[in-house]
């Protein structure tokens, strides 16, 4: 490896204050360098500069260029660093102006030397860090010593994901082993019996201990390394099997096989729908039709983001509506981010429309044995109204981009790309569409009509729709399968559901939901009535879980308070079942709260950073997510109170 | 046609004469890049997390080693190049070609191997402007 102190030397760097050409600072360097020896005539070396700068930039982007040059009459190779007080520009590949210059001289002899002294230069300046450093620090010798020595981070910082993960288990593990022998539920009315008593034995004591402690280290784990979440939910439910806290029958059951049979279902369903090109017509065709209009073209986007969110599903809709976003922000020269930010709030928003268009709206309607007409009664309504809400305020928020003007539109591509798109495969997939979402909608009066168990029809409309796919795609009916359905994510969800569901079988959650109910009736007061308690509940399920799945992902939290919304309809608290939707308008409308706060943002700032090759920041995220999401609360809260006297 | 022809450059660097040829046929200039985690090779890895790390230093020096050394064959050429390089792999090419308004990709097929590989049809759609993907062999 290079020693770079070798070559780059103090006496040969310096700060230029103002410069207006490439010319006049390559003179200034190619003087430096004379004047310590290196070369002996400094003009042959600035044209020589020049003429390199002629064939090809040296700009390497970040506002840094290497220009470099072999000369005959070089004594040795030397390395000049220069901090331009005003950026210059260079024909930088990012199209930056240019702040630093780092000029490498070498003999025509020792080409050898000089190449691998070049590329341990470029490969240190590219380096974040470095860059950081060479440009923010006051004295130009610093510069040289970022450089020559770079910033390494300590085994600590190097690995300070793993010390935090490790740091919190610790910590939960005490603390859970303080705190549940502390709650004590009462020996009377619905807690009455050795079932809930058990609760309070040393060997369940440890039982609910370690899985609290595994089910958030799952949590915290898969926060911290998403890459491996399925590795980590694998190993925390192994370790629960190893403890002999469950036994591997009752782990298999709470894998909720239902639950992930229907989305598996709806996966190969949607896929296949967003292969032949039917969402992507349909939001073109819609987007034609308002050429011109910016604040329209936004809202069309919008509307078709909350449809396919509740009807097909987050992921799908994002790529469809964002997809085009990207086309209609290039033909009306408007920003990305306002796009990127309206469309993933609907797609949060409109995954709360109906069953099908979350994992969450899924797994609550297989635990609450709530049917897709529940949904229809208490969730679309509500998420209709929030995303009315949410767009009105995407308008306000983006006002500057979207009105005072007129643009021109071309919508050809969008046309040229309808072409593609085969008539009769078409036709077959709106009509399947069609019918998935009539039958699924109608799920329980089949059920009742052929006396089937709760959610049989569900999983088994979705099921005969996928067998009719693949007969119908024939060779190509496997491919879809394979690739259409997202193995590693079910798997994840598998796991997760056992996990959460081992909180309920030891008793972790019926002694949550007991703190919960007894804190809510201090909060009401005590003349307060049941339903008051009730109304407490509500708005603390959905503002915890609204906020909590801000931070987390938005699936463990509803799976670890669905036991706790089970056990608290059990406590025979007047009208909760309105906590299901607390839970599902939590669980969907706090992922628009930050960057990581759903499926569909992650996937939205991916398309986004690879098109624009920029990322966005944390904080410009939570600046405007946290506004969306505290109203869509507050509109739900509205909404789940006023109706509170009408659910069962 | 192609005022800017984005080269990524792959080990075996077997498209060099033809990336050349095209170059001189539409006066281009070229963007000689490297996409650090293609040919990495370690992602999922036994290695500890230093051994990594030096092992993607090590490919880093390479990687800038080939693409000035490409470099100055382009010039003494007399076909204007410019370098560059940065963390990605073959789905990080599209932001690429769109941030530095290349006209062309010139691809070797080994690029799209590895463990993220892809299938062409997979990442051809979304790229701003013409590919050519070479066979490795």
């Amino acid at each position: 490896m290079v020693k770079l102190g070798q070559f780059v030397r103090a006496e040969l760097a310096f700060d230029v204050p103002k410069v207006s050409s490439q010319r006049e600072v390559f003179g200034m360097v190619a003087a430096r360098l004379a004047e310590k020896g290196v070369i002996p005539d400094a003009a042959v070396l600035t044209e020589e500069l020049i003429r390199r700068e002629q064939q090809g930039s040296t700009g390497v982007g970040h506002g840094m260029a290497l220009p470099h040059a072999m000369l005959a009459d070089a004594k040795q190779i030397a390395v000049a660093v220069v901090r331009l007080g005003s950026a210059l520009d260079w024909d930088a590949i990012d199209h930056e102006p240019v702040k630093l210059l780092v000029v490498i001289v070498a003999p025509v002899g020792q080409r050898e030397e000089y190449l691998p002294v070049l590329a341990e230069l470029a490969r240190s300046l590219n380096q974040p860090d470095v860059q950081d450093a060479v440009l923010r620090v006051r004295d130009v010798a610093q510069a040289v010593r970022a450089i020559v020595h770079p910033p390494h981070e300590s085994f600590f910082m190097r690995n300070r994901r793993l010390v935090v993960f490790i740091g919190v288990v610790a910590l939960v593990f005490v603390a859970a082993g303080l705190v549940l022998p502390a709650i004590r539920l009462p020996a009377e009315g619905m807690y009455a019996g050795p079932e809930f008593a058990r609760f309070s034995e040393p060997r369940w004591l440890f039982h609910q201990q370690l899985t609290i402690t595994l089910f958030l280290a799952m949590v915290v784990g898969t926060l911290l390394f998403w890459r491996y979440r399925v590795a980590i939910a694998a190993a925390s439910l192994g370790a629960l099997l190893i403890a002999g806290v469950m036994d591997l029958e009752t782990t298999v059951r709470f894998m909720s096989i239902p639950t992930i049979l229907f989305i598996m279902s709806m996966m190969v369903i949607v896929r296949w729908l967003e292969n032949i090109g039917v969402f992507r017509y349909v939001v073109a065709k819609a987007i034609q039709r308002v050429r011109g209009v910016p604040w329209l073209l936004l809202l069309t986007l919008m509307a078709f983001s909350v449809l396919l969110g509740g009807f097909a599903d987050e992921v799908s809709a994002i790529l469809v509506t964002f997809g085009l976003a990207l086309e209609v922000a290039k033909r009306t020269k408007t920003p990305l981010i306002p796009y990127l930010l309206s469309l993933v709030f609907a797609t949060n928003v409109g995954s709360a429309l109906t069953l099908v268009g979350n994992p969450i709206g899924v797994y609550i309607a297989f635990a609450g044995k709530l049917s897709f007409e529940d949904f229809l009664r208490w969730a679309s309504p509500t998420a209709a109204v929030t995303a009315v809400v949410v767009a009105g305020l995407c308008l306000l928020l983006y006002r500057r981009y979207f009105f005072g003007r007129r643009v021109e539109f071309d919508a050809r591509d969008m046309e040229r790309a309808e072409e593609s798109i085969d008539p009769a495969r078409l036709r077959i997939g709106i009509i399947t569409f069609l019918v998935v979402v009539v039958l699924i909608a109608v799920h329980r009066r089949i059920e009742l009509l052929l006396h089937l168990g709760d959610g049989t029809a569900l999983v088994a409309v979705a099921l005969m729709v996928v067998g009719f796919i693949v007969f119908y795609e024939q060779e190509k009916g496997r491919q879809l399968v394979e690739r259409g359905i997202d193995w590693w994510t079910l798997l994840f969800f598998m796991f997760l559901f056992a996990n959460a569901a081992c909180l309920e079988y030891t008793g972790v959650t019926t002694k949550l939901g007991y703190v919960i109910l007894t804190a809510a009736q201090q909060l009401a007061g005590a003349g307060a009535s049941p339903a008051g308690v009730t109304s407490v509940v509500t708005v603390l399920v959905l503002w915890f879980s609204g906020i909590s799945s801000g931070f987390v992902d938005n699936l463990p939290v509803v799976a670890a308070l669905v036991p706790v919304v089970k056990d608290l309809i059990r406590t025979g608290l007047p009208h909760a079942t309105i906590l299901w939707w607390a839970l599902l308008f939590g669980g969907c409308f706090g992922g628009n709260l930050t960057v990581i706060g759903s499926t569909a943002n992650l996937v939205a700032i991916g398309a986004y950073e690879k098109v624009s090759g920029k990322s966005i920041r944390f904080r410009d995220w939570i600046r405007f997510g946290a506004i969306i999401t505290g109203v869509s609360l507050l509109v739900a809260t509205a909404s789940l109170l006023l109706q509170l006297g009408r659910a069962p | 046609m192609f005022n800017k022809i984005l080269y990524v450059v792959s080990e075996k660097q077997g498209e060099k004469q033809m990336v050349k040829e095209l170059a001189r046929a539409h006066n281009s200039s070229v963007l000689l890049s490297a996409m650090l985690t293609i040919g990495c090779g370690h992602e999922v890895s036994t290695e500890g997390a230093t051994r990594r790390r030096m092992l993607h230093e090590d490919h880093e020096r390479k990687s800038w080693h080939d693409l000035y050394r490409l470099e100055e064959e382009f010039k003494a050429e007399g076909i204007k190049a410019s370098v560059m390089a940065r963390e990605g792999d073959v789905d990080d090419i599209q932001a690429v070609a769109h941030n530095t308004g290349s006209d062309l990709i010139v691809l070797s097929s080994t690029s799209l191997a590895g463990d993220n590989y892809r299938l062409p049809e997979e990442f051809i759609p979304s790229l701003p402007c013409p590919i050519i993907i070479t066979n490795a062999a």
